[in-house]
C-alpha cells in the first residue's frame, strides 16, 4: 500500500491545528460535494439513516453501523464503501485514489472533526454547491488564458509560422510529419471557397497560377479577404451560431420580418473587419453603447441592429396569461442562444437546477433571465436621425398654405353648398345627437312659423345634453395621459412619426387617391402628419401602475396600424388589434386586473414598428400582399382617461352651441343662414388656430359629408397636393429592427423552483456568472436598469476565458472544418477537450493583442503550413491519428448546402452578386397561405443561397437536404450528411436542372467549334484545375453516346442544348465538384 | 524516394488492411449515412424478441374529442349546461370556472364481442373494436398545439430531438434497402411544430422521414429528370469520374459511400412511385380504402392509408399518416367552434380509411405484426364557454384517449379511465412516452437502451420518462 504523502505545507502529524487543517483541506469538501446530496439534512431521509454532514452522525452511522471509527480504517464503513468493498460510494463512480488515501489517512490519525453540531438545511445546500463550484471551476476552459510561448522547433524552414510550430510540435510527440503542400490549383479553390463561399473564377486560377513572386500567397488571401463576398461566407457561418431564422416557427410560422437587417448587419460588419469585441458588446447590448458605430453610406446605427440577435430563434405566439410557459420559453430560447454562442456553454441546463456538470447555479440561470426580461422586447428604429430631414422640412413648408387654400374653398363652400333645399335632401333615418346635421334634421320638415319654438327647444336639449355628459364625464373619468403637450412621463416612444406633437388641426395629406384629406389631428401624437411612411411606437408605463380598471384611449389609425398590449414582454402577443377609423374614437382598454405581478404594458404601433407585423393568419383581418409590403400606416392618440366601468365618456356637444347663440331664426332661410354662419366660423378659428378639440371632431364629422371640397384635382389644391405626394415619396421607409430596449427599472427574476414557473422562489439580483465574472461571490449587477450593459462588458472582456477562446476556435473550425475544440458551442465538461489547448491560448491572447481582428488571425492562419499542406495521408498517420486530430493533413470536405448552392449559380452563369435585401422565399411545391409558406422562384433570383427564408416550419429542402440547420437553436458545428436523398436532389431537384440548362445556354453560344474545347473549359470552370487530354477524351465519348441517345447528328453536337445541358448536370453531380481539397 | 511510400493515399491503405475495414465500410453503406461517426444501430437492438415490425401512426392532428369517440361520459350529458367550477379548473385544460358541461354530440354503443363502447361518430373504427387497445389516461404536459406535437413525436415538447418515426428507424434499420425506414404519408398539411415532428435531428439523416404527398408530385426529386437511359449513361461517366476523385483525396470512404448513394438513389426513383402508384389494387380493396370518393380529401386520405399497407408490406418500418385540412383552421380536427360539422367531417375522410386498414392488414395477416396507432397530439374540453348552435370544445391534455390495434396490443379493452366528466386522468394515468415504451417493447427494442450520444449525452427518445405497460398486451 503506498503512503498517503504530506505535503500540505506546515503540515505535522499528530499537531492537531494541522489534523483540523487537513480535515478542512482534504475531507469536508469531498464530504460536501460528494456525501452531501443523499447523507445530509439536506435529504429528507438520508440515505441508509446515515448522515455525513456532523461528527456524531458519520460516528453513529446508518442501519449498517458506523461510517466512521476512529483510529480504526478497517471498522470504518465509509473506507469500504469508496473502495466498492461493501457499498458503492458515491454510486456508480469510484473516487480517485488519492482521495480515498487522504481518507484512509484521516481516520488512522483519529478523524478529528471539528463539526460539533449537525448544520441548518439552508447553510448546508450553499456549502454543498460551494464544494461543487469549487472543483468544477478548475475545468480547463475557466481558467486564466494562459500566455503561451511559442515551442521552438529544429530546422526552422521558411514558409513555417509560428502556429505551424505548435502543431508540428505535437505531431513530432506522435512521431508524425505533417503533409507536404498541397498543389497552388488546389490551394487557390480551397482559399476562395473557404473565404468566400464561391468558386474561383478563371481569372483568379490564372492570376494565381502564374504569380511566381514570393508573395504570391500573401497576394492571394488579402484578394479573398478584400472581397465582398468575404461577408457573406462569414455572416453565415454566424448565422449558424445564433439561429438565424426569418420566421418564429412553432404553430404560425409568424414572420421575423425584421431579421433580414441582421444579416445584412453581419455582412457588413465582416466585410469591415469590426473587432470581435466590439460585436459582442452590439449584439448584447447595442442599443445602449454610448458611442454607437454608425454607417454614414447606409444611414444607420450598426450597433442599434446588433441586438436583433435576441430575437431570432423560435418564439412563440401568445402570453403567458393565456398559458403560462410562453414568454418562459422565448426567454429560455434567449439565454440558450446568449449563452452557446458567445460563451460556449449551456447555461440553459441550470433552467431547472443546478447545473449537472458545469460550475453554473441555478440562480445564475435566473439572475440573467433577470437583465433580459428587465429590457422590453420590442421592434425599433435603426435610422441615423435625419434621413428624411429635407424632405419632411419642405413638406413642413408646403402645409400652411395648403391649409390656407383648405380654408377659403371650405368657407366658400359652406356658402354654396349649405342652403334650404340641399339641407332638405339629408337622409331620414335619425342623425345622433353630436352629428353635426343633427340640428338641421330636427327642423327641416317644419313649416316656417314653427321654426321659432323648434329652435328653442333643439337649444335647450343641446345645452343639457352637453352639461350633462361635461358633469358626468367630470365625475367619472380621469385624463391619466395627455398627448397634447407631448408624450407623458413614464411613456417610451421610438420612430420619426413621434419626433413632434401636432398642433390642434393639423392633417395628414393622402399621398394616393382622389380625396386628399380625411381627417384632422387633436393635439398630440400623430405618426402621418409628414408621411404614413413614418414609423411609430408608443409604450406605456406599466399598466400596474394605473390605478384604474379600464381606461378609453381617444385615438385614430389606420392600415394595421396596432393597439398592442404586451404580457411580460411576449411580444407576438394575440392582444392585437388594429386602428381602423381615421376619425377619432375612444377605444376601451382594461389595464391589469388579477394580473398584477405581470409586466405588461401598451403599444400603439405603425406597422413597421410592430414585432408582430404581419401577424399570424387569423388575428385581425386576413392582409393582402400590398398590405403586408406597404410601409403605410398611421395612429394619432389624443388622450387618455381612467375610469371604474367598460364604458367610453361620453359625447360633449361644446361646438355646436356657438349655433345657438345666434338670434332665433323665424325660418327655415334664416335658420339655414345660421348653420353657414356658424359652420364658417369653425372654418375661420381652425383656419386661425383656434380650434377648440370638439370642434376639430365636428370639422372631421364635416369632412365626411359633401360639403366641403376634398377632391386631389380641385384647381386650388391640385398642385400643392402634387407637390406634396412628390416630397412625400423621397421619404425613406423606415428602418427598425426586433430587438430589447431599457427603458423601465430592471426587475429581478423569480427562481422556478425545479424549473417549473408554478413553483416561484425567491428574486434573484441580476448579474452574472461568478466563474466568468471572476468573481468569488454570485456576481450581480449594481445597476437601475437591466444590466445588459455590464453584461456585455463582462463578455467582451480579455479577461473573460471563454470569449476569445471560443471565437478563435470558432475561425479555426471555419478554416479547418473542425475545431481545436470540435464542439464549437461548448467549452463545458460535457464538450470535446482541445486538441492543442497550448495553440488554443496562443491564438487567443494574439487575437485580443491584435484587436479582436478577425481577418488579422485568419491571415495568420491562412499563411500556415498547416493550412497549405496537402490532403495526402500517410499510413502511419492514420493508424495513429484517423480523425486526424493533430492536422497531418488537410481534410478534405464537402460544400455546405449554401455553397453548393452558390457554386452552381455562379459556374452556370446564373449568379446575381449584388449584397443584401429581403429575403427570397425557397422553392417549394406546394403552398401554405396560412403559414406564410409561399415559393419562391427555382433560382432564388439568382442570388446566393445566404439570400433564401430561412423558414422554421418548413425549411428549404435543397438546403437542408445538404444540412444547412435547423434554425431553432444555435447549432455549432453543422452535421454533414451523406444519403441517397442528396443523390437524388442533386439529379432531379428543379434547381439543378435548371442551372443545368443555364449553363448549357451559356456554352452554346461560346463560339467554340469542338466538343473537346469546351468540355476543357467546363470542366476548368467547375474544377478550378488543369484537365488532362485523357479526361477530356473520357468527357467526349459521354457526349458522344449521349449523343446517340438523344438522336442528336454529329454536325448539331455543339449547339444542341439538351445535350451540352447533360454535360452541365453531369458536371454538377460529380462529387469533384461538391468536394474541396 | 523513401518519403515517398509514406504518402500511400487511403484506398490502398484499406485496402491492404487485415482487418478488411474497407469492405466492412461499403456493405454498410446502402443503410446508413456513411458520414456519420456513429457505428449503425444494429449492435443497440434485438433487445428481446420482437412482437412486432412496423408501425403505423394515424395521427389525428389537431385533437379528437376523446368525450365524443372512446370516453362515453353519462354524467356529462346529464350536467350539461351547469358551471364547472374552480374544482375543475386546471393548467391542463383551457379553462375557467364558468365555463359550462357539454355533453356528447354523439351516441356511444357497446361494440363487438368485448362490448368497447365507441361512438356514432366513427361507425366503420367501431366495427373493429374488438381489435382495438384504447387508451383513455393519456395526461400531456400542456394544452398547446405545437407543444403537444411535438412530444408525441419527439418525446419533447420543444422537438429538438429525432422523431419517433426516426428512432424506429435507426434502431431497426430498413427491411428494404429500395425505400426508407421511415414514411410520411402527408396530405399536404404540416402539423403544428412544423417539419421537426419528422425530422431525424440528431440522428443519422437517413432515418428522416421520406414525404410521400397526396396529390401532385408524390416524393421531391424522384421523378428522373432524364430519360433511364441517359441517366445511366450519366452515371457510368460519373463513376469513372469520381472513382478517379477518390483516389486523389484522404476522403475515399465517404466519396466512394456518396457514389454509392446514386446507385441506391438510381433504384429509388423506381421502387418509391411503384409503391405509390395503387393503380393494380383490385377494386374491392380500392372500395373499402374509399380511394375513389367523391369527396377529394378522403380520397387523398384513402389513398394514404392504402399505400401505408404496400410500404409496410414491403418492410418500411414506420409510417405516418396525416390528416388534410378541412377548412381555414389550426389544424384538421381542432373544433374551437362547429364541433358537429367538422368532427363529422374529419371522421367522414378518416373513419372508412383506418378501418379498412386494420382490416386489410388483418386479412393478409399482418396485423399481428403492424401496430396501428389512432392519436392526436391532445383531446378536446368536456367543457365550452356558451352552448350554442355552433358550439365547440377547446384544448385538453388532462385524460384523452388514443388506440392501438395489432402488432400484440390487446384488442376490445379500454385502459385508464378519467373522471365522471372525463376531465381528468383519474385512473392509470399515461405519458406519451410510455406508449413509445411499450410500442418500442413490441418492437423488441429497450427504450431505455436505444440511445445515441449527442452533445455528450446518451439521449433517447423517452429521456428519464416512460414504462412498458404490460396491461396494454395481450
Amino acid at each position: 500500500m503506498t503512503l498517503p504523502l504530506l505535503w500540505l505545507p506546515g503540515l505535522v502529524r499528530g499537531d492537531s491545528t494541522g489534523e483540523v487543517e487537513f480535515f478542512e483541506k482534504k475531507i469536508r469538501p469531498v464530504l460536501v460535494r460528494e456525501c452531501y446530496e443523499c447523507h445530509s439534512a439536506a435529504k429528507e431521509e438520508p440515505g441508509g439513516g446515515l448522515r455525513l454532514d456532523f461528527r456524531d452522525g458519520a460516528r453513529k452511522g446508518g442501519e449498517s453501523g458506523p461510517a466512521v471509527v476512529p483510529g480504526d480504517v478497517s471498522a470504518s464503513l465509509l473506507i469500504s464503501a469508496m473502495r466498492h468493498e461493501s457499498f458503492e460510494m458515491p454510486p456508480k463512480k469510484k473516487l480517485d485514489q488519492l482521495i480515498i488515501d487522504d481518507f484512509v489517512r484521516w481516520i488512522a490519525d483519529g478523524a478529528v472533526d471539528p463539526r460539533n453540531n449537525p448544520p441548518e438545511e439552508v447553510d448546508l445546500a450553499s456549502s454543498i454547491w460551494e464544494e461543487t463550484f469549487n472543483e468544477r471551476k478548475q475545468w480547463w476552459s475557466f481558467q486564466p488564458v494562459q500566455s503561451i510561448d511559442v515551442p521552438r522547433t529544429r530546422h526552422a524552414k521558411t514558409g513555417v509560422n509560428d502556429i505551424d510550430r505548435f502543431i508540428v510540435a505535437q505531431l513530432r510527440k506522435n512521431r508524425l510529419l505533417p503533409s507536404p503542400r498541397a498543389t497552388k490549383e488546389v490551394l487557390i479553390r480551397r482559399l476562395a471557397y473557404t473565404l468566400t463561399g464561391l468558386p474561383p473564377t478563371t481569372e483568379q486560377v490564372d492570376r494565381f497560377l502564374n504569380d511566381r513572386s514570393a508573395e504570391a500567397w500573401e497576394t492571394a488571401i488579402e484578394q479573398f479577404l478584400g472581397d465582398q463576398h468575404f461577408g457573406e461566407r462569414f455572416a453565415r457561418h454566424w448565422m449558424d451560431v445564433i439561429r438565424y431564422t426569418d420566421t418564429y416557427g412553432y404553430e404560425w410560422d409568424i414572420p421575423a420580418s425584421s431579421a433580414w437587417r441582421y444579416r445584412d448587419y453581419l455582412i457588413r460588419a465582416f466585410n469591415d473587419d469590426i473587432p470581435f469585441d466590439q460585436m459582442v458588446r452590439e449584439q448584447i447590448a447595442g442599443d445602449l453603447l454610448k458611442e454607437p458605430r454608425v454607417n454614414q453610406q447606409f444611414m444607420v446605427n450598426e450597433s442599434a441592429i446588433g441586438p436583433m440577435f435576441y430575437q431570432l430563434g423560435e418564439h412563440r405566439h401568445g402570453d403567458s396569461s393565456e398559458f403560462e410557459g410562453i414568454h418562459q420559453e422565448m426567454l429560455d430560447n434567449k439565454i440558450d442562444a446568449f449563452s452557446k454562442a458567445f460563451q460556449g456553454i449551456t447555461i440553459a441546463c441550470a433552467r431547472c437546477h443546478d447545473h449537472k456538470l458545469d460550475p453554473i447555479a441555478q440562480s445564475e440561470y435566473y439572475a440573467l433571465a433577470g437583465v433580459f426580461m428587465s429590457s422590453r422586447w420590442v421592434r425599433n428604429t435603426v435610422d441615423l436621425p435625419g434621413v428624411n430631414d429635407n424632405p419632411i422640412a419642405e413638406i413642413e413648408r408646403l402645409k400652411p398654405l395648403l391649409k390656407k387654400r383648405m380654408a377659403a374653398v371650405w368657407l366658400q363652400d359652406i356658402q354654396d353648398n349649405i342652403t334650404v333645399e340641399s339641407l332638405g335632401m339629408l337622409p331620414e333615418s335619425p342623425l345622433p345627437i353630436g352629428d353635426i346635421n343633427y340640428p338641421w334634421q330636427k327642423l327641416y320638415k317644419l313649416e316656417d312659423a314653427e321654426i321659432p319654438a323648434a329652435w328653442q327647444a333643439l337649444k335647450e336639449s343641446m345645452t343639457t345634453a352637453d352639461k350633462e355628459a361635461r358633469e358626468f364625464n367630470a365625475a367619472n373619468y380621469k385624463v391619466l395621459f395627455d398627448f397634447s403637450n407631448g408624450i407623458p412621463e413614464g411613456w417610451d416612444a421610438d420612430g420619426d412619426g413621434l419626433a413632434k406633437v401636432v398642433p390642434r388641426g393639423d392633417f395628414q395629406i393622402l399621398p394616393t387617391g382622389p380625396q386628399f384629406v380625411e381627417s384632422l389631428y387633436l393635439p398630440g401624437i400623430a405618426t402621418a402628419s409628414i408621411s404614413s411612411r413614418l414609423n411609430g411606437a408608443l409604450r406605456s408605463p406599466f399598466l400596474s401602475t394605473i390605478e384604474t380598471v379600464h381606461v378609453s384611449v381617444l385615438s385614430a389609425g389606420r392600415d394595421q396600424s396596432a393597439f398592442r398590449r404586451v404580457i411580460d414582454n411576449a411580444f407576438l402577443t394575440e392582444k392585437q388589434t388594429y386602428f381602423d377609423n381615421p376619425r377619432y374614437q375612444w377605444k376601451v382598454m382594461s389595464t391589469s386586473k388579477g394580473m398584477e405581478h405581470r409586466r405588461i404594458f401598451y403599444e400603439l404601433a405603425t406597422k413597421t414598428s410592430n414585432p408582430n407585423f404581419p401577424p399570424r393568419v387569423g388575428l385581425g383581418k386576413k392582409l393582402t400582399d400590398q398590405e403586408m409590403q406597404s410601409p403605410r400606416s398611421w395612429f394619432a392618440v389624443n388622450k387618455i382617461v381612467g375610469q371604474v366601468g367598460p364604458s367610453p365618456p361620453k359625447k360633449e356637444l361644446s361646438a355646436f352651441l356657438p349655433l345657438f347663440d345666434q338670434s332665433v331664426p323665424q325660418n327655415k332661410a334664416e335658420a339655414a343662414q345660421h348653420v353657414r354662419d356658424w359652420l364658417s366660423g369653425v372654418i375661420l378659428r381652425w383656419r386661425d388656430e383656434e380650434s377648440t378639440d370638439d370642434e376639430i371632431q365636428l370639422l372631421n364629422n364635416l369632412l365626411v359629408t359633401a360639403w366641403i371640397s376634398k377632391n386631389s384635382d380641385h384647381p386650388e389644391f391640385k398642385e400643392l397636393v402634387a407637390n406634396y405626394r412628390a416630397l412625400e415619396s423621397k421619404i425613406q421607409t423606415p428602418k427598425t429592427v426586433n430587438t430589447l430596449e431599457d427603458f423601465d427599472d430592471g426587475v429581478n427574476y423569480r427562481l422556478n423552483i425545479r424549473g417549473s414557473y408554478y413553483e416561484l422562489g425567491d428574486a434573484v439580483p441580476r448579474g452574472y456568472l461568478r466563474v466568468l465574472a471572476g468573481d468569488s461571490e454570485p456576481h450581480a449587477f449594481d445597476v437601475n436598469q437591466s444590466g445588459r450593459l455590464e453584461l456585455a462588458e463582462l463578455v467582451a472582456n480579455p479577461e473573460n476565458p471563454l470569449t476569445a477562446r471560443v471565437y478563435v476556435n470558432r475561425i479555426w473550425h471555419w478554416l479547418f472544418g473542425a475545431g481545436i475544440v470540435d464542439t464549437p458551442s461548448n467549452f463545458g465538461k460535457l464538450g470535446g477537450a482541445p486538441s492543442h489547448p497550448e495553440l488554443l491560448d496562443w491564438l487567443a491572447t494574439q487575437f485580443v493583442e491584435n484587436g479582436w481582428s478577425t481577418k488579422h488571425l485568419m491571415r495568420e492562419i491562412l499563411m500556415s503550413h498547416t493550412w497549405r499542406q496537402s490532403g495526402v495521408v500517410s499510413k502511419r498517420a492514420l493508424d495513429t491519428d484517423p480523425t486526424n486530430r493533430l492536422l497531418h493533413h488537410f481534410p478534405t470536405q464537402r460544400l455546405s448546402a449554401e455553397c453548393i448552392g452558390d457554386a452552381m449559380l455562379a459556374v452556370s452563369g446564373s449568379l446575381d452578386d449584388k449584397l443584401f435585401g429581403q429575403p427570397i422565399n425557397p422553392y417549394r411545391t406546394a403552398e401554405n397561405d396560412m403559414k406564410y409558406l409561399f415559393s419562391g422562384p427555382v433560382d432564388n433570383n439568382g442570388r446566393r443561397m445566404i439570400y433564401t427564408k430561412v423558414t422554421i416550419m418548413e425549411p428549404a429542402k435543397f438546403l437542408s437536404t445538404f444540412n444547412q440547420p435547423d434554425p431553432k437553436i444555435p447549432t455549432g458545428r453543422r452535421d454533414l450528411t451523406n444519403t441517397p436523398i442528396q443523390a437524388l436532389a442533386l439529379l432531379n431537384d428543379p434547381f439543378v436542372v435548371e442551372m443545368a440548362n443555364n449553363w448549357s445556354t451559356e456554352v452554346t453560344e461560346d463560339g467554340n467549334s469542338q466538343p473537346e474545347d469546351r468540355l476543357y473549359h467546363m470542366l476548368r470552370e467547375a474544377y478550378s484545375r488543369d484537365i488532362s487530354l485523357e479526361e477530356v477524351s473520357k468527357w467526349k465519348s459521354a457526349v458522344e453516346d449521349l449523343a446517340r441517345l438523344h438522336e442528336i447528328p454529329p454536325t448539331k453536337i455543339m449547339e444542341s442544348q439538351k445535350l451540352w445541358a447533360d454535360v452541365a448536370h453531369a458536371i454538377f453531380n460529380s462529387k469533384e465538384f461538391i468536394y474541396v481539397r | 524516394m523513401a518519403n515517398q511510400r509514406m504518402y500511400i493515399n487511403r484506398r490502398q491503405y484499406l485496402n491492404q488492411s487485415s482487418l478488411g475495414f474497407g469492405m466492412m465500410a461499403l456493405t454498410s453503406l446502402l443503410n446508413q449515412d456513411a458520414g456519420a461517426a456513429k457505428p449503425n444501430a444494429a449492435g443497440q437492438i434485438a433487445h428481446h424478441a420482437a412482437k412486432a415490425k412496423h408501425v403505423i401512426l394515424c395521427f389525428m392532428d389537431g385533437g379528437p374529442s376523446h368525450v365524443d369517440t372512446f370516453d362515453p361520459k353519462p354524467e356529462l350529458a346529464r350536467q350539461e349546461g351547469k358551471a364547472i367550477g374552480t374544482e375543475n379548473v386546471s393548467v391542463l385544460s383551457q379553462s375557467v370556472a364558468s365555463r359550462v358541461w357539454l355533453g356528447a354530440r354523439w351516441k356511444f354503443r357497446n361494440r363487438g364481442e368485448s362490448g368497447l363502447p365507441v361512438s356514432d361518430l366513427l361507425p366503420n373504427i367501431a366495427r373493429h373494436a374488438d381489435d382495438i387497445c384504447v387508451v383513455r389516461s393519456m395526461v400531456g404536459k400542456q394544452p398547446l398545439h405545437g407543444q403537444q406535437a411535438l412530444l408525441m413525436h419527439t418525446g419533447r415538447e420543444t422537438g429538438r430531438a429525432p422523431s419517433w418515426g426516426s428512432w424506429v428507424s435507426y434502431g431497426l434499420g430498413t427491411e428494404n434497402e429500395n425505400l426508407p425506414g421511415y414514411v410520411l404519408l402527408n396530405n399536404d398539411w404540416i402539423p403544428n411544430g412544423g417539419y421537426e415532428n419528422f425530422a431525424s435531428a440528431f440522428l443519422p439523416a437517413n432515418n428522416a422521414a421520406m414525404m410521400i404527398r397526396a396529390k401532385g408530385k408524390p416524393v421531391d426529386n424522384i421523378v428522373p429528370a432524364d430519360e433511364r437511359a441517359i441517366q445511366r449513361r450519366k452515371l457510368d461517366l460519373l463513376k469513372q469520374q469520381d472513382a478517379a476523385f477518390a483516389s486523389n483525396t484522404a476522403s475515399d470512404i465517404e466519396i466512394n459511400a456518396a457514389i454509392q448513394n446514386y446507385e441506391k438513389a438510381f433504384l429509388m426513383q423506381s421502387s418509391v412511385p411503384a409503391i405509390a402508384d395503387v393503380s393494380d389494387e383490385p377494386e374491392y380493396i380500392r372500395t373499402m380504402y374509399g380511394v375513389d370518393s367523391k369527396h377529394e380529401l378522403q380520397s387523398y386520405y384513402s389513398l394514404q392509408c392504402l399505400r401505408a399497407r404496400r410500404l409496410v408490406e414491403r418492410g418500411v418500418r414506420f409510417v405516418e399518416i396525416t390528416c388534410p385540412l378541412t377548412h381555414y383552421n389550426n389544424s384538421p380536427w381542432d373544433q374551437h367552434a362547429n364541433l358537429v360539422k367538422y368532427h363529422n367531417e374529419n371522421a367522414l375522410i378518416t373513419d372508412q380509411a383506418v378501418a379498412a386498414l386494420i382490416q386489410d392488414l388483418k386479412q393478409r395477416g399482418l396485423l399481428d405484426e403492424t401496430i396501428v396507432i389512432w392519436a392526436g397530439e391532445m383531446g378536446r374540453t368536456p367543457h365550452t364557454p356558451r352552448i350554442t348552435e355552433t358550439v365547440g370544445r377547446d384544448h385538453h391534455v388532462n385524460g384523452y384517449s388514443i388506440f392501438m390495434a395489432g402488432g400484440g396490443f390487446k384488442g376490445g379493452t379500454a385502459y385508464g379511465g378519467t373522471d365522471e366528466f372525463g376531465n381528468k386522468s383519474v385512473e392509470n394515468p399515461l405519458l406519451v412516452q410510455d406508449i413509445h415504451a411499450t410500442v418500442f417493447h413490441q418492437l423488441g427494442i429497450d427504450h431505455e437502451r436505444l440511445t445515441y450520444k449527442f452533445g455528450g449525452r446518451n439521449v433517447s427518445l423517452t429521456d428519464v420518462h416512460g414504462n412498458v405497460v404490460q396491461d396494454l398486451l395481450a
